[in-house]
């Protein structure tokens, strides 16, 4: 048996879905290429929920955040190859709005 | 209030009580609702869990029942505020596959909170909170929970509840629960018959 500390039966899933990640992705100065394959590698990687939060694999940690190594993970696999800046950029729009 | 625990010696039951007078007192609104569901996954994730929905299973569910009694009820209509207790929780049980609690919100110490959420009950819904959780697994898409302990509950927005199937209905002004033995869900806006000398469900 595996211990869980506590449980609040509150709504946690904090996943975007593919409208809210491609609104957040718009205020980045990416390209609309580069945008839509960010979008597509979080879908790939898992990282989005489809609205009707049925059974995903968890990329979300304990806090209902995006861990640093998901979304690099993600990134890493984007198909267009993004530079150190947009990287960052994505990371701080993320953080901005308390996802990682 | 005692700490005394009813069961009814007759019907079979879950059913677990503390004996609350329900006389009708100017500091106790009653309420009864849905917390939870039983053998079926939640709606989504709840906070602690990892980002997984889970499953409370009937012999966790059967097993912390007794647990709910004696503790209080927050409000915080986006989460839980564990700190800001309105209430308390006098009775549990398992009513088919749904967590069923009854209890009192202290409505004359918190007017306003009291007001909002009879006025807006059907949009309010419960959400428990629990310690010493024990899964089966923790790789799974949905965690079994196999025990844990309840350490209260919130009455927030039912949009916000892990489980949508949460509900809560108040009892007229000046009562308690509904009566014995009576079905507890969304639709009982008010309790039935005349005051009972205790609330117990059964």
């Amino acid at each position: 048996m595996f211990r869980i500390p506590y449980i609040r039966a509150v709504n946690n899933d904090k996943r975007l879905t593919q409208s809210q990640i491609k609104g957040l992705l718009a205020k980045t100065t990416l390209p609309p290429a580069a945008k839509r394959d960010v979008a597509a590698a979080f879908f790939e990687g898992g990282m989005l929920s489809d609205g009707s939060i049925k059974a995903a694999a968890a990329k979300v940690d304990s806090d209902g955040r995006y861990p640093i190594t998901a979304v690099d993970k993600a990134l890493a696999g984007c198909a267009t190859p993004l530079s150190s800046l947009a990287r960052m950029e994505i990371k701080h729009v993320l953080m901005r709005h308390s996802l990682i | 209030m005692h700490a005394q625990m009813h069961r009814s010696p007759s019907i079979p039951s879950h059913a677990r009580s503390l004996d609350i007078p329900t006389t009708s007192h100017v500091n106790r609104m009653a309420f009864s609702g849905v917390l939870a569901k039983i053998d079926e996954p939640s709606d989504a994730a709840p906070e602690g869990s990892g980002g997984r929905r889970i499953m409370l299973t009937m012999s966790a569910a059967k097993h912390a029942l007794e647990s709910l009694l004696g503790m209080g009820v927050n409000f915080c209509p986006t989460g839980h505020a564990p700190q800001q207790k309105i209430g308390i929780i006098s009775a549990a049980d398992i009513i088919g596959s749904e967590i069923q609690i009854k209890g009192v919100i202290y409505s004359a110490d918190f007017p306003e909170i009291a007001e909002e959420i009879k006025a807006n009950k059907s949009k309010f819904g419960l959400s428990f909170e629990a310690m010493n959780v024990l899964t089966s697994t923790l790789n799974a898409d949905i965690l079994p929970i196999e025990d844990l302990a309840f350490t209260g509950a919130a009455i927030l927005l039912r949009d916000n509840a892990a489980y949508r199937c949460s509900s809560i209905s108040i009892a007229r002004v000046g009562t308690s629960a509904p009566s014995n033995g009576a079905k507890l869900n969304s639709r009982v806006a008010a309790p039935r018959g005349p005051l009972q000398p205790r609330v117990d469900c059964a």
